[in-house]
């Protein structure tokens, strides 16, 4: 059985697989709370953060899905820090610790299996602090890579400021975005304003790395040194998210019309895929939506099983999915609340 | 100390152990806050910033009215008072 984690603006959403390719809706969990993201402990406990505009960020873990416990000792700027958090976008196991990226921009780093979190000093007073500037989504932490074969080595995207990698642990961090159009000019600071908002990186190879930028869609080859466009077959380079098929190796990402428009291109919503690393692009399959959808995939609503299935959510709350890799694609007849993060639980 | 109540919003509740109303002993409506913390400490980040200050879309009332700022959170409680925790009408987003 496959279990689909939904997070939306107003609570957690869960799709059970049932007989007959059906997928079985369960009632809403941490309802009227924004529910940011997914995640996994070393010992196995489920983490999913929330967030709300009135009462902050926090993590809960489970062990069944069904009963939660908020984490105490969670992701929290020191008391008197003028740094507020808003959101945790993101949990990453690396190694053996796992790291949270958060809203305003930030890491945090759990040794104890997601019990107490400490900040990442390195990163979050990084040098070029001071000239971080938030997209129209806010300054955020919101993706975390690393390299399977070296915990050492790890990428993490902030919006907008650009992709920093770190091959020491975390203790120092270098912008990666040579390459990438920058959106957000710095005068002080000309290694930032790159306003990535998602990256996929190659389970076996960590040194290429596809990003879905608010500029475009780029790849490197050498861990983040250099990035070249890679958009040939796409309506439009706009977008927010770019997941990648495990099985196929298939690259999917859903274009949008430009940064002022952000809706798909004539109301068609297409998912498009690369079966060649990102070298062209074609739609993806057939079982995309007849009639016309204004409504996009933000950076955090994509995730793959690694067997051919890719989930997507959509701002208007709808899911779309595919099991075969990208060849059909079904759309569930559920509407739920703006999604903002989709996640594979159990596969 | 006289005995009093703190009811907290929904959002908070199922965050806790479900219940709306927790009962405390304490002398001031921060002491009724601290206490409440002390039993669920998961709440205190739900309420306060990071600048020690009630959270900007969290409203606290005691004897009908705001309690937000440090001279009202000494306030006194008698036997039997009430401090209501709410989520204030501002802070939505439809």
């Amino acid at each position: 059985m496959t279990t689909i984690g939904v997070g939306t603006v107003k609570g957690a959403f869960l799709f059970r697989s049932g007989s007959g390719g059906s997928w079985d809706l369960e009632a809403p969990i941490f309802k009227g709370w924004a529910v940011t993201a997914f995640g996994r402990s070393p010992s196995g406990d489920h983490l999913l953060a929330v967030g709300s505009n009135w009462f902050g960020a926090a993590i809960h873990r489970s062990a069944d899905l069904a009963t939660w416990e908020q984490v105490v000792d969670g992701p929290a700027w020191l008391e008197g820090a003028e740094r507020k958090l808003n959101n945790i976008w993101t949990i990453a196991g690396v190694g053996d610790s796992l790291f949270a990226a958060v809203d305003e921009a930030g890491l945090f780093r759990s040794d104890d299996d997601a019990a107490s979190w400490q900040p990442v000093a390195g990163f979050n007073e990084h040098p070029t602090r001071p000239g971080w500037q938030p997209g129209f989504g806010g300054l955020a932490a919101h993706r975390i890579l690393s390299d399977p074969e070296n915990p050492d080595r790890m990428w993490v995207a902030v919006s907008a400021v650009g992709v920093f990698r770190t091959e020491d642990g975390g203790e120092s961090w270098a912008l990666k975005n040579s390459g990438v159009t920058t959106v957000a000019p710095n005068d002080d600071y000309d290694e930032i304003g790159f306003c990535v908002h998602c990256l996929v990186a190659d389970p076996h190879d960590a040194n290429v790395i596809w990003r879905q930028d608010h500029s475009g869609v780029y790849r490197t080859i050498d861990g983040g040194d250099e990035w070249q466009r890679i958009e040939g077959g796409l309506p439009a380079r706009f977008g927010f998210t770019i997941v990648r098929d495990a099985a196929s190796g298939g690259l999917f990402v859903v274009p949008l019309e430009s940064d002022e428009h952000r809706m798909p291109v004539g109301g068609a919503f297409q998912v498009y895929r690369s079966t060649d690393r990102g070298d062209s692009w074609q739609v993806s399959g057939v079982g995309h939506p007849v009639g016309p959808v204004y409504a996009g995939v933000l950076r955090g609503a994509a995730a793959t099983d690694g067997k051919g299935g890719v989930f997507l959510g959509t701002t208007a709350g709808s899911v779309h999915l595919t099991t075969d890799g990208g060849d059909h694609w079904i759309t569930l007849p559920e509407v739920l609340p703006r999604i903002l993060t989709v996640s594979v639980l159990e596969a | 100390m006289p005995a009093a109540t703190v009811r907290i919003p929904s959002l908070l509740a199922a965050v806790g152990d479900g219940r709306r109303e927790i009962p405390v002993v304490a002398e001031t409506v921060g002491g009724a806050l601290a206490e409440l913390f002390a039993r669920l400490p998961h709440l205190r980040v739900h309420v306060f910033d990071e600048s020690g200050a009630v959270r900007s879309h969290v409203s606290v009332f005691y004897e009908g009215r705001a309690a937000r700022d440090p001279a009202a959170l000494g306030g006194p409680l008698a036997e039997g008072s009430v401090v209501t925790i709410l989520q204030a009408v501002s802070g939505g987003s439809g």
